[in-house]
């Protein structure tokens, strides 16, 4: 007598599992056979493990992993900190631009801010042979150093968008009597307002650590010699010269654990006590003068312009005149024509395909977030830690797991554009399942239950009633998808053929083969549809952070 | 008009007892009150009316039918929400009108059952707000306008009141009760206010616990209440030990308006109707209509005495001597361990 009705949403349920099942657990499955079977005997065993631990080429990249993040993880806070004490503390002029901006370069793939920081810095970038010039030598930027680089620059906005957060909603008067207590100035910051919000700051800071955990394309651009985890992986699923499915595996098991831990501590960060009120007792918003006004500013305008420039070279880039490989003085189209006349099917197909799962992702995740929210069955329990597993699988993980499980019939999937618009959707499916959930927690159920009260059964209340008052939220959340699935690389990378390439793609083989000119051309049309969703968004919905930090 | 009749009805949630075996019977036409301390299983009783919880043992009917399996929305009862539950999304019109559509009331008809709901409701002219621009007392109006609007069998009233300020509370109470005699619906309505529920209803249930204690008409249940628990959750009730009244081994009750204050030594000692325990007036409460004072006599026992119509000189100053009479025909005894009526 306790169970639920079945109802619509019983059938929705059943679909999650399914697809929990089909494209989480059998493609992870099969990844976890590669691990522990041996490649010569078919038989369980460790082998592959201990063939990874016995040789420094592999043990080494775990190190450089662990390195990067870090890494880039501390350049994060440095950045993201400051940037969201100053903007929601004082006047600083352009504020929703930064924060705009800072979106912006979030979302780009961070392999055009590396392959922009390799045209500054790299062997022959201009800014590196204008300094020799003029006597400075940089170091290179091929390396750990150009990773970090690109890291810290990519992933600070989370830490400015969780900070910025909280620390415009904590209640102005626990500073107020923090002074009245005779602390001001840094005394007060460090010793009250750093930590009310470092539960936030802390939730930042393991956001972009697990991006730059699962990050592949970075590495694989301006890493040089420099392995780390993901490129590992990729290397020994796809080499040439004997892959090695089962140490692949293996690389990508590290990958997991790894992120589950970074996961663990996140949910962990953010059990611990919030201290953000709801109370309209806003801080204050100071104006500076003085000189204190001009650091300000220049703090947050050169952290935001750190972070973009990668971006504008991009697109200065895409104008100049080029033949070939090489760029020539002066300016022109010849970029454009290349990407329009080569390889108009990349973008056809980067369209068609973001399209695509971007439906998939609204009517799955919307229906998902339905029963998370509003269904207190165990099936629908146990359900909300399994849709959160794509969140911990880094792209080229759930790449390899895809190639694995969809090479054989009755799913013979690979080739096939469905593959990728399926990547794309599992990757994507927390974030939307989330943030759906999350507009429902917003959507009083007494509203549902008046509708069902006056006669509408559960799936016309939910289309009449609850629907209607998700839209806004769903919506601002299927364009957020939108952006990132049209700038996925690292599992498409894995997944693509000749005619299902898609521009990231084509930008980041252009880059290695040196065309540098498509390669940028085809980056500012990205950026340019990215930026333009994104203004869209901002214009319509307002930019909410659930959508970017799940 | 339909009658309720809910038997043996038991729910349980994860560590909490929520109904333990309710049985009660709601006669067709009767505006019928739940009436309990939060926690109570009040709410839990009318949503399992209403279907959106199932009981755990019992069977729940509708007049002759059983509607255990009948899912809520095919229940056809119209229930009035604590926090409104007005579709932020329609317009009033709309709001009223959801429950016509589903029933496959569209058009003309519609449009004038709508009308005649909101003129009952006294919402004439605002079909086209949309909630958010109408107050909290308005759009309570457009809940009760939604709910009767289907003529429902059964009118389910969840706290309809509790978030609306307290002049505006008295007013809408005798609005709903004239609007319920009018339709003639069998309601039942939960509130957690003994006042509202003595004013409003025709019978209540007294709850707590899960557990129906008491059912009668408003003056019944303040007049003669069957245990402590309902003696001092409906109305002001003064307990004292049956020692200090010469009866020992019983727990007395008495009302503070049945008792009055004299002077010391003024009363009239040895009268057999009343018992005289002698005190000191700790403070008077001047609460316009009437004086309360809180006496502490021996023993540390302090009783309530209310005083109606007084005069100025009735406002006494702390630490007067004063004798509190008690009419023995207003006392009620109790049980002190089961708390039960003797």
């Amino acid at each position: 007598m306790r169970s639920e009705r079945v109802n619509v949403w019983t059938l929705v349920t059943v679909l999650g599992y399914l697809i929990v099942g089909f494209f989480l657990v059998y493609p992870l499955f099969n990844i976890f056979k590669f691990a522990f079977i041996d490649k010569e005997t078919g038989i369980l065993s460790l082998s592959n493990f201990a063939e990874f631990f016995g040789s420094p080429y592999y043990t080494v990249s775990f190190l450089n992993t662990l390195v990067v993040s870090i890494g880039g993880t501390l350049g994060a806070l440095v950045l993201g900190v400051p940037l969201a004490f100053f903007t929601t503390r004082y006047r600083i002029f352009g504020k929703s631009f930064l924060s705009t901006m800072a979106v912006l370069a979030l979302l780009s793939p961070p392999f055009i801010g590396a392959y922009s920081w390799i045209m500054l810095l790299g062997r022959s970038g201009f800014l590196r042979t204008a300094l020799v010039g003029i006597g400075i030598t940089l170091p290179p930027i091929y390396g750990p150093a150009g990773i970090i680089l690109v890291y810290s620059l990519h992933y600070y906005p989370y830490v400015f968008l969780l900070a910025s957060g909280a620390l415009t909603t904590v209640d102005r008067s626990l500073e107020e009597a923090a002074e009245n207590l005779g602390a001001t100035g840094l005394r007060k910051f460090f010793k009250v307002t750093l930590p009310l919000v470092f539960p936030s700051v802390t939730a930042g800071a393991l956001i972009s650590f697990m991006m730059c955990l699962s990050n592949f394309d970075t590495p694989m651009l301006i890493g040089g010699n420099y392995r780390v985890l993901p490129t590992l992986a990729y290397n020994l699923f796809t080499s040439e010269v004997g892959e090695r499915p089962g140490l692949a595996s293996v690389v990508s098991i590290f990958l997991i654990v790894f992120a589950s831990l970074v996961i663990f501590l996140q949910r962990y960060a953010a059990g611990r006590r919030k201290y953000s009120s709801s109370l309209i007792n806003r801080p204050l918003v100071k104006r500076l003068k003085g000189w204190k006004s001009i650091g300000a500013h220049l703090v947050s305008w050169l952290i935001v312009a750190l972070s973009t420039v990668p971006l504008a070279i991009v697109v200065l880039f895409s104008f100049r005149k080029t033949s070939g490989p090489v760029f020539k003085p002066g300016f022109g189209l010849e970029s454009y024509m290349k990407v329009f006349y080569e390889v108009p099917k990349t973008i056809t197909n980067s369209l068609a395909f973001s399209a695509s799962s971007v439906l998939l992702i609204v009517i799955v995740g919307t229906l998902l977030g339905f029963v998370l929210a509003r269904r207190r069955s165990v099936p629908a329990r146990i359900l909300d830690p399994l849709l959160m597993i794509p969140y911990i699988i880094p792209g080229t993980v759930l790449g390899i797991g895809f190639i694995v499980a969809f090479n054989q019939k009755p799913l013979y999937l690979l080739g096939t554009g469905l593959i990728i618009v399926l990547a794309y959707f599992i990757r994507r499916l927390p974030y939307s399942v989330r943030s759906a959930a999350s507009i429902l927690k917003q959507i009083d159920p007494a509203l549902e239950e008046a509708g069902i009260n006056l006669g509408a059964a559960p799936g016309r209340t939910f289309r009449t009633v609850t629907l209607p008052l998700m839209l806004p939220g769903i919506l601002s959340g299927a364009i957020m998808s939108w952006v990132t699935a049209i700038n996925e690389v690292s599992s498409s990378i894995l997944l693509y053929v000749g005619k299902t390439m898609t521009m990231p793609i084509r930008i980041y083989l252009s880059v290695m083969d040196g065309y540098f000119g498509p390669a940028s051309a085809m980056a500012t049309i990205l950026l340019a549809v990215t930026g333009l969703a994104l203004f869209v968004l901002n214009r319509f919905f307002g930019l909410k952070k659930e959508n970017l930090v799940g | 008009m339909t009658s309720i009749r809910l038997e043996n009805i038991s729910k349980k949630f994860p560590g909490v007892k929520a109904l333990a075996d309710v049985n009660l019977t709601v006669e067709p036409g009767e505006f019928f009150t739940l009436l309990g301390p939060s926690g109570c299983g009040k709410t839990t009783l009318l949503r399992t009316i209403a279907g959106f919880y199932q009981q755990d043992t019992g069977h729940v009917h509708l007049g002759d039918q059983c509607i255990d399996a009948v899912p809520p929305h095919k229940r056809d009862t119209g229930m009035v929400f604590q926090n409104y539950a007005v579709f932020p999304h329609m317009t009033v019109f709309q709001n009223v009108a959801f429950g016509l559509a589903n029933r496959g009331i569209r058009g003309e008809e519609a449009r004038e059952r709508v009308a005649r709901a909101l003129a009952m409701a006294r919402l004439s002219g605002y079909e086209k707000r949309t909630p958010d621009q109408l107050s909290g007392g308005q759009q309570q109006r457009v809940g009760l306008a939604r709910a009767m609007v289907i003529e429902p069998r059964v009118l389910l009233m969840d706290e309809p009141l509790s978030n609306l300020d307290a002049k505006l509370r008295i007013e809408m109470r005798a609005e709903i009760r004239d609007i319920q005699r009018e339709l003639g619906t069998t309601t039942v309505y939960v509130t957690h206010d003994q006042e509202e529920a003595l004013v409003i209803s025709d019978r209540i249930a007294v709850m707590k616990d899960g557990v129906v204690h008491q059912v009668g008409k408003p003056w019944e249940i303040y007049k003669n209440p069957l245990n402590t628990f309902v003696a001092a959750f409906v109305g002001n009730t003064n307990f004292i030990d049956g020692k200090f009244l010469g009866r020992p081994g019983v727990r007395l009750a008495v009302r503070p308006e049945q008792l009055a204050l004299a002077l010391h030594g003024e009363a009239t000692a040895g009268e057999p109707s009343t018992a005289v325990l002698p005190g000191t007036v700790q403070k008077s409460t001047f609460t316009g209509s009437l004086v309360t004072y809180t006496v502490s006599c021996s023993d540390g026992v302090t009783i309530a005495v209310e005083r109606h119509k007084p005069a100025p000189s009735d406002i006494l100053p702390a630490g007067a001597r004063v004798d509190v009479l008690i009419p023995r025909e207003a006392i009620l005894s109790f049980d002190p361990k089961s708390g039960e009526r003797v």
